[in-house]
């Protein structure tokens, strides 16, 4: 089942990780990476500069057009799998309004918004936010 | 002089709806020669570089750009920032900058008058690593205007330049002219974020100051931009040359069918994450959605999606990318934008991306005739590899690793290092 999720890599900004360790937001990706086998494994993992919860480190989120983005704060590395899973179920999901009681329980006190997608703009493509990226099958192109 | 091969790519040319495969040759800094699908390039003497299938396209231009901004909350924190330091953290954000794939920028204002110049001139000497840079003043307002922050027996230093005359409009422009800027910028609208002072929707500058602005400017040639967010703003940009029009959130139907017969002269930067992220990811730094509602944020995104719809619909350039160096809208996040054109405007990927590269190429040469933004045979040399393809996902260009290689004035700031998908997070 295919999924996308940003993670925030810069996290904790306030706090400088000693020179040459992971940030605690790396950590956090490279956790999941590890799970997923990779960043473009099941759920493609987007490592990004920020995801403005800088207060609240480390932070994740989900996002794919039309739907409701979800936010959250106060992750740790130990959140990946729960991240993950409910990665699967934003991206299996219609508008991404994923129901509290489907998240992993102890994740549920991380979401820290969940913001309703503005009206009356369709995406182009549905499939556009989705992780798998089939570059076409050319002769002489590597995939 | 250098020749390079890049071979193996699927292209993203800049205006075209679709990749296609192909291979691009590179000598010095330019573009030489693009081939299409079964077609091929001479190779002599040309180093080879095989990108595995990744996607080739133009370098993305933020046409409007704050380098000077400190991913801070307040403007008190910029204007507290001694010259030195300040100097160095606009630098260590032009190498942010081409880090996420911006080979080319537009200082939409600088918050020290020649910190945007300064930092040019190194990037253009080589000494230091950044997008190509137009240099824009500081904001010129008008007492009790944008970024006018004193009281009346409180004088409280600003990112701005305030005049209330046209001669000391003249003046100031000619300042600034000599200091070396290439754009000025002025606000001619207010904001939700010198509520409750001036609001978006009111414009606190007579048609003489705009008028002996951009005289003033148009004269010798350099560049406008404005930050206009009422309507009676846009008309003025319309009316007096400006060619940069910042936010047009107010702009009524008539004005929008004004804009659209003259669009081949003026560009559009709604900046709209400053608007999206103010309203709905800054509960940290106590901006909740209802804060945002009561100081007019809410209202500026509401109608500025209005507004964005309808330009697009009239053919108007509206550019992606601007007013990014906020604590909520930081350096380094501004590839989200393409997502919100997505997302807020209804914009296909593709038409996102052609604002990002062949138009803001456009926009940043101007009437220089230098060619920028396209992959085309004479174009420069601003080159991205991707890993994946952009059209079909375009938060590819939020991630870092997803960029393969940067290309900039046909040197590489980022050389390829194969389409490894399984790389280490690297330290940032």
């Amino acid at each position: 089942m295919a999924g996308k999720i940003f993670v925030c890599t810069t996290c904790n900004r306030y706090a400088h990780a000693p020179p040459g360790e992971p940030t605690p937001g790396q950590k956090l990706a490279e956790a999941m990476i590890a799970i997923e086998g990779g960043r473009r494994g099941p759920v493609a993992i987007r490592t990004v500069v920020c995801l403005n919860n800088c207060p609240k480190p480390c932070a994740a989120a989900l996002r794919q057009p039309g739907k409701y983005v979800i936010r959250f704060s106060g992750l740790s590395a130990g959140d990946a799998p729960a991240l993950l899973e409910i990665a699967e179920r934003y991206a299996a999901s219609m508008d991404g309004d994923v129901p509290l009681r489907d998240f992993p329980e102890h994740l549920r006190c991380k979401v820290s918004d969940r913001i309703p997608p503005v009206r009356g703009v369709v995406p182009p493509v549905s499939e556009h936010g989705l992780v798998h990226d089939p570059v076409p099958a050319l002769p002489g192109f590597a995939p | 002089m250098s020749r390079i091969l890049i071979s193996n790519v699927m292209i993203f040319e800049g205006t075209e709806k679709d990749l296609r495969p192909g291979e691009v040759l590179v000598q010095g800094n330019r573009i030489q020669a693009v081939a299409g699908p079964g077609e091929s390039l001479p190779r002599e003497g040309a180093e080879i570089l095989d990108a595995g299938g990744a996607t080739l396209m133009p370098g993305m231009v933020n046409t409007h750009c704050h380098l000077t901004y400190n991913n801070g909350t307040t403007v008190a924190e910029l204007t507290a920032l001694p010259v030195e330091e300040h100097v160095l953290l606009t630098m260590h954000n032009a190498r942010l900058a081409l880090d996420m794939g911006f080979t080319a920028a537009i200082g939409a204002a600088s918050a020290k008058p020649r910190l945007d110049i300064v930092i040019r001139n190194e990037i253009n000497a080589g000494k230091i690593p950044g997008p190509r840079l137009l240099a824009g003043s500081p904001e010129l307002t008008v007492t009790g205007g944008l970024a006018d922050d004193n009281k009346y027996d409180q004088k409280h230093p600003s990112i701005s330049i305030i005049c209330d005359t046209p001669d000391e409009f003249r003046k100031v422009v000619r300042t600034m002219i000599r200091e070396g800027v290439d754009l000025i910028k002025f606000n001619n609208s207010g904001d939700s974020f010198c509520f409750p002072r001036m609001a978006a929707y009111d414009n606190p500058m007579t048609d003489a100051e705009v008028a002996a602005i951009c005289d003033t400017a148009n004269n010798i040639g350099k560049r406008l931009a404005a930050h206009a967010h009422a309507d009676s703003s846009v008309r003025q940009c319309m009316k007096y040359g400006v060619e940069f029009i910042f936010h047009a959130t107010f702009a009524t139907d008539e004005t929008i069918e004004q804009l659209e017969k003259v669009k081949d002269r003026h560009y559009v930067s709604p900046a709209i994450a400053a608007r999206y992220n103010t309203t709905y990811e800054a509960k940290d730094w106590g901006i909740t959605t209802d804060v945002a509602e009561i100081i007019g944020n809410k209202r500026e995104l509401e109608e500025g999606i209005k507004v964005m719809r309808k330009m697009r619909a009239a053919g108007i350039k509206v550019l992606p990318f601007g007013d990014y160096g906020f604590a909520w809208l930081p350096h380094g996040t501004e590839a989200r934008d393409l997502e919100h054109f997505v997302n807020l405007f209804g914009y296909e990927p593709w038409e996102v991306l052609r604002a990002a590269t062949a138009w803001g190429g456009e926009a940043w040469a101007g009437k220089s005739g230098e060619k920028m933004g396209r992959v085309q045979p004479g174009y420069l040399a601003d080159i991205l590899l991707v890993d994946g393809n952009p059209l079909y996902d375009l938060s590819l260009l939020q991630d870092r690793h997803s960029l393969l290689a940067i290309m900039k004035d046909g040197l590489f700031h980022k050389p390829f290092q194969g389409r490894a998908t399984d790389m280490r997070v690297a330290a940032e």
